[in-house]
């Protein structure tokens, strides 16, 4: 799009039509799962690898036109992430996407469990079930556009699905669910970036991912030996 | 470990990707249990 109009350029116009574009994915792929005709799964595919074709053939694209605002950065850093390329622009931009999910989610907290828990007795409950439903694709979008740069998108998947299956397998309490899965990304978190900060230089987004999973296969473990004793 | 907290670079990141990860710890309680 820089290339169609230079003012687009810049790192701050760059990263608004990133958010932008991943909003607009976000409510296709929710306006796809919502009709019948194609299944929630079947339209994040077809969406998934319809933008990722379009980033490879938009980077030839600029490349071929010579780079005119700089280098776009290896694809290794849009697949996995890197913490040291994290600019004040993203930092701030993650900061203020982060709480406006955290305060959303509080505030319609109600409404969304409801809607998550049982959708059809929810609508009938009075719960504006299409209303939520687009709200969490455009959260669920929002978080993934911050955390690219953490963890790259191949794998912000992991952090949006591990912490809350490893809280799931250990308790069936909400509150105690929610408690686990802040701790298992937290820790996630910090362990990925200070094996990322230490002398192996690993990369942060897999250094995330894999002590996400430790921490879900030790909890499935402890959870069935758990059962056996019971 | 340290040198999240004193690099200007890692603790900038650790501080993003904290709040990044309270934001993804509630809606990965939603989409798991999402039916």
């Amino acid at each position: 799009m820089s290339l169609a109009i230079p003012a687009l350029g810049n790192e701050v116009a760059a990263y608004s039509v990133a958010v932008a574009s991943c909003l607009v994915t976000a409510l296709t792929i929710g306006w796809f799962s919502r009709r019948e005709r194609v299944n929630a799964d079947a339209a994040i595919g077809i969406v998934l690898v319809g933008s990722m074709a379009w980033g490879f053939v938009a980077l030839r694209i600029y490349d071929h036109a010579g780079r005119p605002h700089g280098s776009p950065g290896g694809w290794d850093f849009y697949l996995l992430g890197d913490v040291e390329r994290l600019s004040r622009a993203a930092m701030w931009s993650g900061l203020c996407i982060s709480a406006a999910v955290v305060v959303t989610l509080a505030v319609l907290a109600k409404e969304i469990l409801f809607y998550c828990m049982d959708p059809e007795l929810a609508e009938v409950s009075g719960v504006r079930a299409g209303f939520v439903h687009y709200l969490l694709m455009l959260l669920l979008a929002l978080v993934i556009v911050v955390g690219m740069p953490l963890t790259g998108f191949l794998l912000i998947t992991a952090l949006l699905v591990l912490p809350g299956a490893t809280a799931l397998v250990l308790s069936q309490r909400l509150g105690t669910v929610i408690a686990i899965s802040l701790v298992v990304s937290l820790v996630g978190i910090v362990c990925g970036l200070a094996l990322r900060a230490g002398p192996a230089k690993l990369q942060s987004g897999p250094a995330m991912v894999l002590v996400l999973v430790a921490q879900f296969v030790l909890a499935y473990g402890w959870s069935v030996v758990r059962r056996r004793r019971a | 470990m340290s040198e999240l907290f004193t690099n200007p670079v890692y603790r900038n990141a650790t501080i993003t990707a904290c709040a990044l990860g309270v934001a993804c710890a509630l809606l990965s309680v939603l989409v798991v249990i999402r039916r």
